[in-house]
């Protein structure tokens, strides 16, 4: 087994398995899981479903697709994950339709938003980092903000770098559809972010 | 890095900004990594399915045997399934002549009929 430093390099892009040498489902799990988490909190802003989505979506490859080549699983995990995702909004949709009355379920008070614990390494210290903070923030509203199916083709295209087919697959459309949902998401989200672009 | 070249130049800047800021915030906490960590421990120690493929063609041949059996069996078997027509056409006059109005003849010669079946249970 490789020491971890080495797997923390060879997966640090899960797009790229495919032109690399055979992994284990476990080193590839380990290699995708943080993502698949952010992106399920992101969605669900509660730290339980998304962390039942990631467990059904770990499950599901490990018991169907664990003798499928190691290149198929970032794009059959991905869509697993995007698949869990949207059968979360079917639920929490008709929960909202059956129990009207109710009021709604307040957000995870201990979780903090997706993307508040960014501890990168690489940032730079005082306004930089101040910068990136309140960038994310707005990327995550923004985010949160598009249509599912541009939020999708923007989370699978560019967050996991599936490339047009493989996403155009995992969110059973055409490649077309994905480049013009894709199009959309970026157009919007770069007016949501325009103070913090060129 | 996947092939961003079907998007315009400008785009392909956003994009791999966005990807660079998104894949800075894959970090978690201590204790949402060990929760991740036993999940897949646990997605990895659950049985998989081998030959799902012909385990199915198996048991779709299964279900066909016993759909042909089923199918060729049961009307040797059951004698109404055979005789369907004739079943139906005797279902038909019974029907018939449940539903028939008798004639007023039919009254009048009641009399005559009950002293003829009594005639006939005496003789018995």
């Amino acid at each position: 087994m490789p020491p971890p430093q080495t797997i923390a390099t060879a997966l640090a892009d899960t797009a790229e398995h495919s032109c690399s040498a055979p992994l284990s489902l476990g080193a590839f799990l380990a290699s995708s899981e943080k993502r698949a988490y952010r992106r399920a909190l992101l969605a669900t802003r509660h730290t339980d479903d998304a962390l039942d989505i990631v467990q059904d979506a770990m499950m599901q490859l490990s018991r169907r697709y664990a003798q499928r080549p190691s290149g198929e699983w970032p794009m059959l995990f991905a869509r697993i994950v995007t698949n869990g995702i949207r059968d979360w909004h079917r639920r929490q949709t008709l929960r909202r339709k059956l129990f009207f009355w109710l009021p709604a379920e307040p957000e995870d008070d201990n979780d903090p938003a997706p993307f508040e614990q960014v501890a990168d390494p690489h940032a730079a210290e005082g306004l930089q980092h101040l910068a990136n903070g309140q960038l994310l923030q707005q990327l995550q509203t923004s985010l949160a903000q598009l249509p599912a199916r541009q939020r999708e083709a923007f989370e699978l295209r560019i967050w996991e770098g599936l490339d047009v087919h493989d996403t155009a697959v995992a969110m059973g459309c055409s490649q077309g559809s994905v480049k013009t949902h894709l199009s959309r998401a970026l157009h919007r989200l770069r007016a949501d972010l325009q103070g913090y672009w060129p | 890095m996947s092939n961003l070249n079907d998007l315009d130049v400008t785009q392909q800047q956003l994009a791999r900004a966005l990807r660079n800021q998104l894949r800075a915030t894959e970090t978690v906490d201590p204790a949402t990594s060990a929760r991740l960590a036993l999940l897949r421990q646990q997605a990895l120690s659950t049985p998989r399915r081998f030959g799902r493929t012909w385990l199915s063609s198996i048991d779709g041949l299964a279900i066909a045997a016993v759909l042909m059996v089923l199918g060729i069996v049961l009307p040797q078997q059951l004698p109404q399934f055979s005789s369907g027509q004739a079943g139906d056409s005797t279902h038909q006059e019974t029907v018939e002549v449940l539903t028939e109005e008798p004639e007023p003849e039919f009254y009048q010669d009641l009399d005559m009929l009950q002293w003829l079946a009594h005639e006939s249970d005496a003789r018995v």
